[in-house]
């Protein structure tokens, strides 16, 4: 399982390059997310496009991803392909991880709310 | 295929620890899609499957390599029925999916403003249930066995 970072400044991208996240490399996902963001400050988005599969073993590891980095950086999901959607929805866990279409998405500034 | 008439359509054996559930998920999706199944419910299919394998892995082998588990897909007019048998501990009668997926285990639950106590884990069962529309297990002859009824789209 493959996985990079690349900085964009306020935020860093990891992508993961394994077509699926289940139980046989969820500690190989953990340690190797480890390696990448540990020593960082920014949010992470996680960039799942690649990801077809994700079973809840996988799901663990990306809530242990997001508890790596603590509760000063979000972890944010991106690339959400449809059966990983669906174990998301289906556990409830999409409400407590914000999730975009794409990394672009992501990056975006957030919108001033005009009162 | 005959309405009415269920098929075999895909057997499977594994043996734990040995990257054979991935293997077998891709097989299932490559067998499925000589149906006339939407991928939705294919992805149901392999995410009830990949459940149920994991938790034989991790909870009827205790982690043991080299375990066996076998796997029989049954497809019928109205649904598709996985069988599926191992020969470890038996399932605890708390656990024991009962036959009816609305009763028993369900997500786990907890605070999502305490990211600490969010759940790495306990989602398997949960997702089953709901994918599932009926689940039946049995200890016999040393085994379990595991009927899953996965009611086909219309």
């Amino acid at each position: 399982m493959e996985m990079h970072f690349t900085d964009h400044g306020e935020a860093g991208v990891v992508t993961v390059a394994a077509d699926r996240v289940d139980a046989a490399i969820a500690i190989r996902f953990k340690e190797t997310f480890r390696t990448l963001v540990a020593e960082g400050e920014t949010d992470i988005i996680l960039d799942l496009s690649q990801v077809t599969f994700l079973d809840s073993s996988g799901l663990g590891a990306v809530v242990a991803a997001q508890k790596l980095i603590g509760p000063d950086r979000r972890l944010i999901l991106v690339g959400l392909q449809p059966a990983v959607d669906k174990v998301m929805t289906l556990t409830r866990m999409n409400t407590v991880f914000a999730i975009h279409d794409s990394v672009a998405d992501a990056l975006a500034p957030e919108p001033v709310l005009r009162p | 295929m005959k309405a009415g008439r269920a098929t075999v359509i895909a057997r499977y054996r594994l043996r734990s620890g040995s990257g054979d559930v991935a293997r077998v998920l891709d097989g299932i999706g490559r067998d499925l899609a000589a149906f006339d199944l939407p991928q939705s419910y294919r992805d149901d299919v392999r995410i009830v499957v990949a459940e149920v394998l994991n938790n034989i892995e991790e909870h009827a082998y205790a982690g043991v390599a080299g375990k066996l588990a076998d796997l029989t897909l049954c497809l019928g007019a109205e649904d598709l029925v996985l069988r599926i048998t191992d020969r470890g501990r038996a399932m605890p009668a708390a656990a024991s999916p009962e036959g009816d997926p609305l009763i028993g285990t369900d997500l786990p639950r907890f605070d999502p403003m305490r990211m600490q106590d969010w759940p790495e884990g306990g989602f398997g069962w949960a997702l089953v249930r709901r994918l599932a529309t009926r689940v039946t297990y049995r200890r016999q002859g040393g085994r379990n066995r595991l009927e899953i009824v996965m009611t086909r789209p219309d």
